[in-house]
């Protein structure tokens, strides 16, 4: 852009240029305070030139050097930054109580190029917390408890005060945002297997793995699968799960941690073909499983068919045979 | 000893030096008989080969006879035969090896029948006296089977009766009348299991039968006992085993036995048969307890441990026995790379397979030459190496160390107590210096929980106080480390006191210096070493050896802004250059198999070249090699600019640039699996190259500073962002200058969104939608005069979308790159804040949730061990092979 460092001289005459410079001195300084003015206001948009107003006898301009531009975006940008920002919030459980005593951290997106600045404050006894005397340009916040999960509503959305035209809402005092959290029930030991890849043929031949161990094993989980040409795409994939002696029940309800009592299937299938409305290379199952010993089990599995084709298994075993609870402390693990 | 029977038999006594001049020194053969020789072209002699010299023997025979060391007498005809008596003396001075030695004395005798001969012998305390006649050479042995130690005489006393001479029936007088007699101590020679590495075991452990030690790696087991040299192509004995020299006269049979009688397997030779085919040794396997003639003592035996437990090896000639204890030790680091740590000998985790490394195959490693912070850590430039001050000072300068194990599985009180030292040591090294500096393990089990935030970082916030902070000492090619006896006690926060239930000891090391050798485990009594345990080939290098580096390059070099010019500007050219960067990469063979897998990294806006380099491609290289990552790793540099108001001039590059990812990746070897890592900007130019047909298989778009409608056009993702975006407008020629479609359906790739909605450099990213889409430089608000981009959605088609100058015709924009880099304005958020992006992507995964805040480059700058479940995701996601640990 150093071109714009000229001085476009076209032919005119020397009058008309003096008037010019005059004009275009005043204008700039009058545009850079009218940008603060709005900024501030938290209403800024780009100007939106309108080609009919140009000045079609305008026939020679000092355009701002590069530097000068860059200065200028620069300060637009640092003022948008120090917009001051209060954030009222409410923490409760699942049926809506106040939760005392949470933690809540605050995000504040309040310098650029950088990691904003994080800010704890804690409940008071209605559950409600606040911040303010922060500026930036946005905000996203989070709370948690010590015997409590966090939800998808423990994390506030992400919530913009620059620029003003974004759709999300803000919390205000009479409107404060609400986060749940879910309170924990009674955990016991179980064994824990942690995201543990597993590759698994793709000829239809099973493969068994220990639920407890997550390893290959005599008893537990089969894991079946067939693909089509991997090097197209989409292509066809199926996994067939099963628990010989057993039985499957698909989990769908994340803080649901008892294994029902009755309804298993022997097998569950996972079908992707290449007809599928959404069809996607990947795949995310949970499930309860009754184990053939009496033992009951939760876990999840990935699917990751392709070339490599394999699974990725997070599974927890009550070694108890007939004990249905699957909460989960990880402090309580216990070894196969 | 066999020639030089035979020489005498053939009269050729000149071959043995004059009495009275035999300051004769008893000499392994090696080199010396054609089967020394014969055999050294199988065998590359070891450095625990015995030394040539056991100790210098003097011969002084008080009745010289010849000129000969020995004695003869031949009598023809009838009659009666005097006495014969030989008196000799045999000092013994500086025995290098103070276990049973002794040497034999023959004789040779033929028909007719004569008394027994009786040798009388003084200065050692008995005397074994074996038949040892073989058919082709008969001849009695005698062996002094007590210890010889630093010097002895011995006397020795042959006494042969007299004797009736007779001729049998139908012989002549001439040629049966006649008797001769040998005596001889023409050879001195060591009757005993020797090899350098026996050591005298302490007075705490030693007993009456057995007063040394053999220390003795565990086998590999299978068929591992051999190898070829790479270099030579000769076959080579594995040095796991070890090579036992059984000194004795020949053709004597000798017995080994052990116990437990599973603890070892002993063999002839480990190799099976000769490269010219012919074989070897039959059967090579030497049972416990069953008497062989062992060929001759420059052939040993060799030793192979099978479990980890202290065993006895017994030997002995006859009756006389001797036993040595055989410690079983090793050392081992993570070579497979599978996250255990398995010795051989089936030592350690039961499903794993064990840890190998050779010369051909080392461990390779880093040196831990860059600077990262305090506390959680940071990467820092322009100061001092990790390395240098032997203290770790950060979690995040853990993810530049490794494990090293080891195992002693003896000699346990005399370590506890400091009797002996555990060094480690260099052994064949090459290149510059290798060194690595060691430091004490915080995990009490020796894992990898040192990289894990599990327990809230608790082994690694460990590991970064006293005393697992400090270094214990450096190896490098001086020689001499020593464990401090220290390190073998029980501490505070869970590490046991070394002993039998607790044999294994756990170190973390770094690399200090570039080199490659084979790191040994020493056995130190006072100043002097002892014995030598396993060994592991490693292979220090320079970090940038270990992945690939290109730059994406312009001609010209300085791309014109689009903005200074009045007519289209015409695109640079582009490609790629490789960047070795003073350290060219290779793939040497290592321990690891390579897995068939190429991660291509491409860093995002406002990233200076070497925080591209060191802060983000090192540092994920890193992790991901240590998640078990065995692909290869390559990072493109492209030239973005740096500086909160570059957004849109970085974004127009980054668009152009494309093409040299493309290249790039296709100059990538064809029979590997090619995955794509972008972050923020950088998927721009991912996405770019996909629009220009780059072949990837999967590609991990992180915290993609790319609008979401660029994927998936659903309008449940629009957002405003003050003016109008061209993506809501209909006009064909407008909408291919618009985000809107432009990156769905381009190719096959398996494409993944690790998002971040509360990102704090994507709201950057909205606030520059907001204040600088279209991109004006100067406006008045008066309307006079305008410089910059415009979208005028009532403007006729073609023409929505321009770049006005403040004097001058307007110019309608023609080129994506432009209006993409300055004039289009998104309709919605970024994809690395929309985890709702759907079109084109194949699946998404939120990197929020509590301890991931707002960092826009988390992967990079907080510490692997924050991040390790992320970087899990990423493999998982990228389908490449990781540890599941």
């Amino acid at each position: 852009m150093n071109s714009r460092n000229r001085n476009i001289l076209l032919a005119c005459g020397a009058g008309l240029v003096i008037a010019l410079a005059i004009l275009i001195f005043w204008s700039r300084k009058e545009d850079a305070s009218r940008t603060a003015v709005q900024l501030q206001s938290s209403t800024s948009v780009t100007p939106t030139p309108n080609p009919a107003k140009i000045n079609p006898a305008a026939t020679s301009v000092v355009t701002p050097t590069k530097e000068e531009i860059n200065q200028r975006q620069e300060a637009q940008i640092n003022l948008a930054y120090a917009t001051p920002i209060a954030v009222y919030g409410k923490v409760v459980d699942e049926a809506g109580n106040p939760i005392e005593g949470a933690t809540v951290e605050i995000g504040i997106a309040d310098r650029p190029l950088q990691t904003g600045t994080n800010h704890i404050v804690t409940t008071d006894e209605r559950g409600l917390f606040s911040l303010s005397g922060v500026r930036g340009i946005a905000f996203s916040v989070t709370a948690s408890k010590n015997g409590y999960y966090s939800t998808d509503k423990s994390n506030g959305q992400r919530n913009v005060v620059v620029p003003a035209s974004a759709d999300l809402a803000r919390p205000t005092k009479e409107n404060p945002v609400v986060l749940v959290l879910r309170k924990q029930g009674r955990v016991v030991p179980l064994t824990f297997v942690s995201s543990r890849q597993i590759d698994v043929p793709a000829t239809g031949h099973s493969l068994r793995i220990d639920l407890a161990t997550g390893r290959k094993g005599q008893s537990g989980l089969e894991v079946a699968s067939w693909l089509g040409d991997t090097n197209q795409r989409p292509f066809n994939w199926r996994y067939q799960l099963s628990i010989p002696g057993g039985g499957l029940i698909e989990r769908k309800e994340q803080f649901d941690f008892e294994a029902p009592l009755a309804g298993y299937q022997p097998t569950a299938e996972i079908d992707m073909p290449t007809t599928a409305q959404k069809w996607t290379s990947r795949g995310k199952k949970e499930y309860f499983a009754k184990l053939s010993d009496g033992r009951y089990a939760r876990f999840s599995i990935r699917f990751y068919p392709g070339q490599r084709n394999f699974v990725v298994l997070e599974s927890y075993v009550n070694p108890t045979p007939g004990d249905r609870n699957l909460e989960f402390d990880p402090s309580k693990v216990v070894k196969p | 000893m066999k020639g030089i029977l035979l020489a005498l038999l053939l009269g050729v006594g000149t071959l043995l030096p004059a009495a009275g001049q035999f300051g004769a020194t008893a000499r392994n053969q090696a080199g010396d008989s054609p089967r020394a020789n014969d055999h050294s072209e199988y065998v590359e002699i070891p450095p625990d080969i015995p030394p040539e010299t056991y100790f210098t023997m003097t011969y002084n025979p008080d009745t010289p006879l010849s000129g000969i060391p020995g004695w003869y007498d031949v009598r023809q005809g009838d009659g009666f035969a005097n006495d014969f008596k030989r008196e000799f003396t045999v000092s013994f001075q500086d025995v290098k090896m103070p276990f049973p030695v002794a040497f034999g004395l023959g004789r040779k005798e033929e028909k007719p029948p004569f008394p027994s001969p009786e040798f009388v012998v003084q200065g050692a305390a008995e005397l074994d006296s074996r038949d040892g006649k073989s058919p082709d050479l008969p001849y009695y042995g005698y062996y002094l089977t007590d210890p010889i130690s630093e010097s002895a005489m011995v006397s020795v006393r042959d006494i042969l009766k007299s004797y009736e001479v007779r001729p049998a029936e139908g012989d002549t007088p001439a040629e049966v009348a006649y008797r001769w007699s040998l005596g001889w101590v023409g050879q001195v020679e060591p009757v005993a299991m020797t090899t350098s590495q026996l050591f005298k075991l302490p007075e705490a452990v030693a007993t009456e039968d057995i007063k040394y030690g053999l220390l003795v790696p565990f086998s590999e087991g299978g068929d591992h006992l051999s190898s070829t040299d790479s270099e030579t192509g000769k076959p080579v004995y594995n040095p796991r085993l070890r090579a036992l020299y059984l000194h004795k006269p020949d053709n004597v049979k000798v017995q080994l036995r052990w116990e437990p009688e599973d603890a070892l397997q002993v063999w002839h030779s480990p190799f099976k048969a000769r490269t010219d085919g012919e074989t070897y040794y039959a059967n090579g396997e030497i049972p416990s307890g069953q008497e062989f003639i062992h060929k001759d003592d420059t052939n040993p035996v060799f030793i192979e441990a099978i479990k980890p437990a202290e065993a006895k090896l017994i030997w002995g000639i006859g009756n006389k026995y001797h036993a040595i204890q055989i410690v079983p030790v090793d050392i081992a680091v993570d070579a497979n790379r599978d996250g255990k740590i398995k010795f051989a000998g089936n030592l350690g985790e039961t499903d794993a397979e064990f840890d190998r490394t050779s010369k051909t195959a080392p461990f390779r490693f880093w040196v831990n030459s860059d600077n990262d912070g305090t506390g959680e850590g940071e990467e820092t430039f322009n100061a001092p190496a990790d390395s240098a001050d032997g203290d770790i000072k950060s979690i995040r300068d853990l993810e530049d160390f490794c494990r090293l194990h080891l195992y002693l599985g003896g000699l346990h009180e005399a370590v506890h107590d400091g009797t002996f030292q555990v060094g480690l040591e260099w052994r064949n090294t090459m290149g510059p210096n290798p060194a690595i500096k060691v430091y004490r393990a915080s995990e009490p089990t020796g894992g990898d929980e040192y990289l894990k935030n599990n327990n809230s970082e608790y082994y690694a916030t460990l590991q970064t106080a006293t005393p697992f902070k400090t270094a214990m000492g450096t190896v490098d090619s001086g020689g001499g480390f020593k464990l401090p006896s220290d390190f073998f006690q029980s501490t505070g926060s869970g590490i046991p006191s070394f002993g039998e239930d607790h044999p294994t000891r756990y170190l973390l090391f770094e690399g200090v210096g570039e080199g490659k050798g084979q790191l040994v485990m020493t056995i130190w009594k006072g100043g002097q070493k002892i014995g030598e345990g396993g060994s592991v080939w490693v292979d220090l290098v320079n970090v940038r050896k270990m992945y690939e580096r290109a730059k994406a390059r312009s001609n010209p070099v300085d791309i014109p802004n689009p903005q200074d010019s009045t007519s289209i500007p015409a695109l640079p050219s582009v490609d790629y250059v490789l960047d070795p960067w003073n350290n060219q990469w290779d793939y040497p063979s290592v321990s690891w198999t390579e897995a068939k897998d190429y991660i291509v990294f491409v860093h995002g806006w406002n990233t200076s070249y070497e925080d591209a380099r060191v802060l983000f491609a090192e540092s994920m290289f890193k992790r991901l090699w240590q998640r078990g990552f065995k692909g290869r790793f390559a990072a493109l540099y492209w030239p973005t600019l740096v500086g909160p108001a570059t957004f849109n001039e970085s974004e127009y590059r980054a668009w152009i640039f494309g093409e040299s990812l493309k290249k790039y990746m296709a100059s990538l070897p064809g029979d590997y699996s090619k995955n794509l890592v972008g972050h923020s900007m950088g998927n721009v130019v991912g996405g770019s190259a996909l629009r220009k047909g780059m072949g990837v298989r999967n590609y991990a778009m992180i915290d993609a500073a790319v609008p979401a409608s660029c994927y998936d056009e659903n309008n449940t993702l629009h957002q405003s962002f003050g003016n109008e975006s061209p993506d809501h407008d209909t006009d064909a020629a407008t909408l291919a200058l618009a985000y809107k479609n432009k990156l769905a359906n381009v190719g096959n790739a398996n494409i993944i969104n690790f998002f971040l909605a509360s990102d704090d450099a994507l709201d950057l990213w909205r606030l520059n939608q907001e204040l600088f889409r279209p991109n004006v430089f100067y406006a008045l608000q008066t309307g006079s005069v305008v410089f910059g981009y415009s979208y005028w959605s009532s403007g006729p088609s073609g023409q929505k979308l321009r770049l006005m100058f403040p004097i001058g015709p307007t110019r309608y924009l023609t080129q994506m790159e432009e209006s993409l880099g300055y004039a289009a304005k998104s309709s919605t958020l970024a994809v690395g804040a929309e985890g709702r992006t759907g079109g084109s992507l194949g699946g998404a995964v939120d990197l929020g949730g509590a301890g991931y805040e707002n960092e826009h480059s988390s992967f990079w700058k907080f510490n692997l061990q924050k991040m390790r479940v992320r970087y899990d995701t990423l493999m998982d996601e990228l389908g490449v092979q990781r540890n599941d640990q």
